[in-house]
């Protein structure tokens, strides 16, 4: 086979994020075209997540903000006529989709070839029957169901039977009435219920794998039938836990030889008989102690794992796979750790990494969320040790919203028992739970009992435990500080056992010399020379392996870390696209990061990378050892923000761009509104108060509607939005006084602007001026957002130039400024600013089409010229296009009623861009990546709060003309009857199972509901609600997006109307 | 309390550990080379052709899984000592295993750990293969180290081995009968001639060849095993396999076996700079193109420039020049340089076994 050169490629992206498809793909997407380029190849890709790194101009030539879809992916296969598509970076949504092409014989019709793997073993992949029918074939162990619909079958079964077995009975929910059976008698007992719970008397039975443990392997093929193994990875929780949610080390640690090299065998078998062609993932479940496995599944693409495998090995997956892809074998490519050996072998590690999820339940108010197999982290971090306790450690430091180390406050004081249970059961906090159950002295063989988990991690996990009472009982011994060093501890949570702040144990371990060792990743465990800039640090290592560079300035570029919700994509976006802008003005760059699934943790984007913990500790450590330039925190979020309170007097350290005492103004309030006051801006009036009669004597300050929250409490816990005293007298009632002061706000019912921009401190531009279609209130993150405004005037728009110009003045700011407005009555406020890179700078940068980003980077390090200021405000869209940004939730992936309301806390997952010459058309484009077609049906439900009925007469009325039919709530119905007696299109939900059923058959294009009175709906409403949510029917809960979509169908949306007789 | 050892190498490199296992050793002397596998230390421990060797286990953590019954590759701990990070005692949740520390205490073998591994290894990459000691420094002094290890030096690898002859590995409805000379033999390649319907009869290093060919049991084939030490040194041995190659005999070698049957056939054997010990290696078949992840564990490798023209050359190293297989019709000679019983590594190569069956069928049939 001839390699492929020089042609035209079509990349399908991944879109925007959601639980389960992360970030990853942008990595992976990102080296793909990478790889295409070195081949120069011409690279079309479709993604309409405008936060991506692969979206930007510099790694692809075209790049179609459209929706993946079908019917886009066609229009642009038509005017585009690649030579080639790759569908294997995209996630499932972009290989379900290049099976579509197929079957649709689009492929054929364009002579468009599938570059990787072929079209019948991506369809074995995902069908479950085919793929049982492939391994029967070949010998390989899947778990196959089987059915009985009697008692009698059951009985009959028994032959065919293997114990343990597990039997759920049909359509039931959470599997009620069925069971893990390891005897007959058992069996036949829970046969005979299941039967019976079960709705259409139906069971399914299947080997029952409760225990196993899950093991993945990493798989490269190329088309010549060469493969090697990339990685193998070993699931701390037993089967069960979506690999996701679960904690991984890389390479596996309990696997003997044999057992490692059984399951290799098994899935290099697989992936000859599949003919894959590029990376592979393959799942196994193993029973512990033998060679007996079972395949779980096979995914022929990159993947979470995947990416996981690349950073844990440094093994670049998905630019291999590429390059695979294209027709080259393993032995053809160059190994670009070593550089002189070639792709064909396996990497050997000399570390072990270990990933740990990120969950985002505390924004959701979830107690001990049970997870099972559908995936519910948002994000990851991983961290590299030479011992398991070490990387462990480490790792546990990267994940956030935690405790500080591994002991939750709330099991504390909870009895054993009640630990146990809670332990039990697969949770996101089960860490937590054994770790408090091994602080009250809870055998290991017990917790072994509980939890399922191998005892060689439970082991570690005492001796992890036994470590930190040592520390507890030594406060300030260097010794027991040494031990725990070496045990991965950081200082943060040393500092907490010994009462001190980490800088203090940080000063500590100075003193007493006590500091870590950079060691390199280099896929070959020390074998052959190599130059790789990739490093962690360690406590059992004696020789330190990284040269502080000297050529030039060298800067520390913070990152994200692991994702999680308000913290997104957008973030690895920022610091990738700094690093690239910082080569370009000849620095060096240094990242520290330590989120497997990013751009910006690939070693070949940066002079160095270290995969750390990000803390005062590392960057001091880092710092002492490197003695870079200087330090940016801008482009890492609000972690990265954090650190600049610490970053002070650092071995001469410029903590470039604002300061952190501006930065400081920014984020209290109080500060914020003296100097907003002294610069006479126009802010919401608010007051704060320190208890319930404090609130009640100083409220008649303000007017109605109000925003409460405590002033402390992130993430947006108790805040509420009160439109009258009786209200605000319940709220008071109910609060805790933990939570005082509690800061009450004017709220402005108004319209939403979001602005970014760059200041020197002298000088300020615009980047662009946004409009939210959703009314203040919803958080911007959640919010839908134009470019160019419709709404806002010229004035208006030098209005807010002129407020942040003497903002910059005042706080001095050098670098991004991010600020909301809100409009209303001709009267501007200003509601925040952030001081750091924003959600919003990617979507600008698609939509203005300008380098903004180079150009902040240009600003920070002091390197613009004159010029650069004179335009003030980039007000033009590109091509003047108008573009339209959504919010995407993941809602189905966190079941939960009282979650779907949107209000001051940020709860969208990722977004989606709409492109497109009228601002409906966008906003069309952009709700369609959400994956609604607002075209497709004509029926609605309707259930409003009270202020919100005229909207949704209003709504109803523009509806009607487009013959949409609108089901409303009791309420919702009476108060537009009223308005619009008689209507055909108007329903009342009273049938609740007629309602259910049409939901089953998802005849209901979306559902508006603006009640957030939770706990006073009618249950057979909130079970309308959760169905809605399995059944992927989109709930909105903004009235005033609602109304842009009715606008929108009225202007899109075709009639079906019969010309009638005269009468 | 864990006792202290200190590791001197020839070329002057120290670092000082903590010992696990039998720590009553005073000194262990012997080459030091490094193993990159992740998994397969009870493998690695067990190898013969290890013997006279310490081993640096470059992964960190060892010992986890503990040992096992059925994973040795010979009955005793092969290696001088062992060389790590970090032991990690595995817990004993089953009567089936016994820990790794227990294991080398059963058989007197010290394991160091503490030891800055990657080090170490960088080490021995950049001057090659090391001779060295690990020693007890409240017994010895660094200086009186420095000169044993100059004094010391490595040989006849195979007769120390003292391995039990004229043993027989018989199974029922064998096609075929071979002689293999245990040169110091994984259990792993028995099992596997085994498996292959194939009957062994274990022979030592200076086991007459002449008497194989007088044996009632005709043997098809002379096997040479893996084995630890120089080739060069066992003149006797190579002019043994001349003599079976006179005699018309298909002769089968691997790793060692395979070095002794190129010199027979006149090639020249040279030492790696730190050699080939690892799972991760790839090799190319040269019949089928394709490329297999195999298990290596050498020091010497034969010069594909002094190859005779009767001999094919069918595996090479994908990531180096190196010869790994060669096959020879008009002298009946098929031998490999890598493991193709794996144990540890990769069952990728275990094809070879057939390939050898065949090799041996064909030339049986002329």
């Amino acid at each position: 086979m001839k390699t492929i050169k020089n042609t035209k490629v079509i990349v399908i992206g991944s879109g925007p994020i959601v639980i389960g498809q992360g970030a990853e793909f942008d990595y992976s997407g990102t080296q793909t075209c990478l790889a295409l380029k070195e081949a120069n190849c011409e690279i079309i890709l479709i993604n309409n997540n405008p936060a991506t790194i692969m979206t930007d101009p510099e790694i692809s030539d075209k790049v179609y903000c459209e929706p993946i879809t079908y019917q886009y992916v066609r229009w642009v296969i038509k005017k585009e006529r690649p030579q080639y598509l790759i569908a294997s970076n995209g996630g499932q949504k972009a290989l379900n989709i290049a099976v579509e092409l197929h079957k649709n014989k689009i492929l054929e019709k364009y002579n468009l070839k599938l570059l990787g793997t072929n079209i019948d073993a991506i369809i074995a992949s995902e069908n479950r029957d085919v793929f049982t029918q492939e391994m029967e074939k070949i010998n390989v162990s899947v778990l196959k169901n089987k059915i009985a619909n009697s008692y009698e079958e059951c009985l009959r079964l028994l032959n065919e039977i293997k114990f343990p077995v597990i039997v759920r009975p049909s359509y039931t929910l959470g599997g009620l009435g069925g069971g893990i059976c390891e005897t007959k008698e058992k069996y036949l007992k829970i046969c005979k219920k299941a039967i019976s719970y079960s709705p259409i008397n139906q069971c399914l039975i299947e080997k029952s794998i409760y225990g196993y443990q899950e093991i993945e392997y990493e798989v490269m093929r190329d088309h010549a039938g060469n493969s090697i193994v990339v990685c193998n990875m070993e699931n701390i929780e037993p089967v069960g836990v979506h690999t996701g949610d679960s904690c991984v080390t890389a390479p596996s640690l309990t696997l003997t030889n044999k057992q490692y090299q059984t399951l290799r065998d098994v899935a290099i078998k697989m992936l000859n008989h599949l003919k894959i062609v590029g990376g592979c993932n393959v799942q196994f479940a193993l029973k512990p102690n033998t060679l007996e496995y079972y395949v779980i599944e096979i995914n022929p693409r990159v993947s979470r794992s995947s990416a996981l495998a690349s950073k844990a090995t440094g093994y670049p997956i998905a630019k291999i796979s590429t390059l695979l892809g294209l027709g080259y074998t393993l032995d053809e490519i160059q190994n670009p750790v070593t550089k002189t050996t070639t792709c064909a072998f396996e990497p050997t590690m000399d570390y072990v990494a270990i990933k740990i999820p990120q969950f985002g339940f505390d924004k959701f108010k979830i107690e001990n969320p049970k997870i099972g197999s559908q995936m519910q982290a948002t994000g990851e971090a991983m961290a590299l040790g030479k011992t398991f306790n070490e990387a462990f450690c480490k790792a546990i430091a990267s994940v956030q919203n935690g405790p500080i180390f591994l002991y939750k406050k709330a099991y504390k004081d909870l009895p054993v028992e009640k630990i146990k249970k809670l332990a039990k059961k697969t949770n996101s906090n089960q860490i937590y739970q054994i770790f408090a159950l091994l602080e009250k002295r809870i055998s290991i063989k017990e917790i072994h009992e509980i939890t399922l988990i191998n005892w060689y991690y439970l082991e570690k996990f005492q001796e992890i435990n036994q470590q930190y009472q040592d520390l507890k009982n030594h406060v300030q011994n260097p010794k027991v500080l040494l031990n725990a060093k070496k045990m991965g501890i950081s200082d943060n949570a040393i500092g907490k056992a010994w009462r001190m702040s980490e800088k203090e144990i940080c000063d500590f371990r100075q003193k007493n010399q006590i500091n870590p060792i950079f060691q390199q990743v280099d896929t070959c465990a020390g074998e052959f020379k190599s130059r790789t800039p990739y490093l962690y640090t360690t406590y059992h290592a004696k020789q330190n392996e990284s040269k502080p560079i000297t050529s030039a300035k060298q800067i520390i570029i913070v990152g994200s870390g692991p994702i999680k919700i308000g913290q997104g994509i957008e973030f690895d976006y920022a610091t990738s696209k700094a690093v690239w802008n910082l080569k370009k003005l000849n620095f060096k760059t240094i990242v520290l990061n330590n989120n497997p699934e990013t751009v910006s943790t690939d070693y070949n984007f940066t002079d160095k990378l270290f995969f750390e913990p990000i803390n005062y500790e590392t960057v001091y450590e880092i710092v002492k050892h490197e003695k870079p330039y200087g330090i940016i925190l801008q482009f890492g979020g609000q972690l990265a923000i954090n650190l600049s309170q610490q970053m002070s007097n650092m071995f001469n350290l410029k903590v470039l761009g604002t300061k952190r005492k501006s930065i400081n103004i920014s984020e209290e309030r109080q500060l914020f509104n003296n100097t907003t006051q002294k610069l006479n801006i126009l802010t919401p009036k608010f007051i704060t108060v320190h208890d319930k009669k404090d609130a009640f004597k100083n409220i008649k300050t303000l007017n109605y509607p109000l925003l409460i929250r405590p002033s402390y409490v992130i993430g947006g816990e108790n805040m509420e939005f009160v439109y009258a005293e009786d209200q605000l007298v319940k709220y008071f009632k109910k609060i805790n006084k933990k939570y005082y002061p509690i800061i009450i706000d004017e709220y402005i019912d108004g319209l939403e602007i979001e602005v970014d921009g760059v200041s020197d401190g002298e000088h300020l531009k615009l980047f662009g001026i946004m409009e939210h279609i959703d009314k203040a209130g919803i958080h911007s993150g959640d919010s839908t957002t134009t470019f160019p405004t419709v709404n806002i005037s010229k004035a208006k728009k030098q209005f807010i130039y002129q407020t942040l110009l003497k903002l910059a003045h005042k706080l001095n700011i050098k670098g991004f400024i991010n600020a909301q407005f809100i409009l209303k009555n001709n009267q501007i406020y200003l509601i925040e600013i952030n001081l750091r890179a924003s959600r919003t700078l990617p979507f600008l940068y698609k939509a203005t089409n300008q380098d903004i980003m180079q150009q902040a980077i240009k600003v920070i390090v002091n390197q613009v010229d004159k010029n650069f200021w004179k335009e003030k405000i980039i007000d033009k869209s590109y091509n003047n296009y108008h573009y339209v940004k959504v919010p995407i939730f993941s809602f189905q992936k966190i079941r939960d009623i009282k979650n779907i309301f949107l209000g001051p806390e940020m709860k969208s997952t990722g977004e989606a861009i709409g492109v497109d010459l009228t601002l409906n058309k966008a906003l069309y484009k952009a709700i369609l990546a959400t994956g609604l077609d607002l075209l497709k049906s004509h029926s609605i439900i309707l259930s409003v709060r009270q202020k919100d009925k005229p909207a949704a007469a209003n709504i109803f009325h523009t509806l009607n003309k487009v013959d949409y039919k609108i089901y409303a709530t009791k309420g919702t119905y009476e108060y537009i009857e009223k308005q619009y007696p008689n209507s055909r299109n108007l329903f009342l939900i009273d049938d609740y199972s007629k309602i259910l059923n049409m939901l089953h058959k998802q005849d209901f294009s979306f559902i508006v509901n603006t009640r957030n009175d939770f706990q006073n709906i009618h249950a057979s409403y909130s079970e309308i609600i959760e169905n809605a949510l399995v059944n992927n029917t989109p709930i909105f809960s903004s009235i005033s997006l609602v109304k842009s979509i009715a606008t929108l169908l009225l202007e899109l949306k075709f009639l079906i109307h019969p010309i009638m007789r005269p009468s | 309390m864990k006792k202290p050892f200190h590791i001197l190498l020839s070329n002057g490199w120290k670092d000082a550990g903590f010992g696990f296992g039998d720590t009553t050793c005073e000194l262990v002397q012997g080459e030091f080379i490094f193993n990159t596998s992740m998994v397969g230390y009870q493998e690695v421990l067990t190898d013969p052709s290890y013997n006279q060797q310490i081993v640096v286990m470059t992964f960190p953590m060892q010992g986890i899984y503990g040992i096992n019954e059925n994973d040795h590759e010979s009955h005793k701990i092969e290696i001088s000592a062992m060389i790590i990070n970090n032991y990690q005692e595995n817990v004993k949740y089953s009567k089936k295993f016994i820990s790794l520390a227990e294991f080398l205490k059963l058989h007197q073998t010290l394991g160091i750990e503490n030891i800055d591994t990657r080090q170490l290894t960088k080490v021995i990459r950049h001057h090659g293969s090391l001779n060295g000691a690990i020693y007890d420094p409240s017994k010895y002094t660094e200086k009186e180290i420095a000169r044993k290890i100059q004094e010391k030096t490595f040989s006849k690898h195979v007769e120390k081995l003292q391995r039990n002859t004229e043993k027989k590995y018989f199974v029922e409805h064998a096609k075929y009968h071979f002689a293999l000379y245990d040169l110091g033999s994984k259990q792993n390649i028995i099992r596997k001639l085994n498996q292959n319907q194939i009957n062994v009869t274990l022979v030592g290093l200076n086991y007459p060849c002449e008497d194989i060919l007088k044996w009632n049991n005709k043997v098809d084939a002379v096997f040479l095993s893996n084995g630890p030490g120089d080739p060069n040194e066992l003149t006797k041995m190579v002019s043994q396999v001349q003599t079976i190659i006179k005699h018309q005999i298909p002769v089968l070698g691997i790793c060692l076996g395979f070095q002794i049957i190129a010199l027979a056939l006149n090639c020249e054997i040279l030492k790696m700079y730190f050699g080939h010990h690892g799972i991760n290696h790839a090799v190319r078949d040269m019949e089928t193109k394709k490329i297999i992840i195999t298990s290596q564990n050498h020091n010497y490798f034969v010069n594909d420039k002094t190859l005779p023209s009767t001999v094919q050359t069918t595996f090479y190293s994908v990531n180096a020049p190196v010869l790994q297989g060669i096959k020879d019709d008009d002298n009946r000679c098929y031998a490999i340089q890598f493991h193709p019983e794996s144990h540890p590594g990769p069952n990728d190569a275990n094809y070879i076994f057939q390939n050898m069956i065949k090799f041996v069928q064909k030339h049986e049939n002329n």
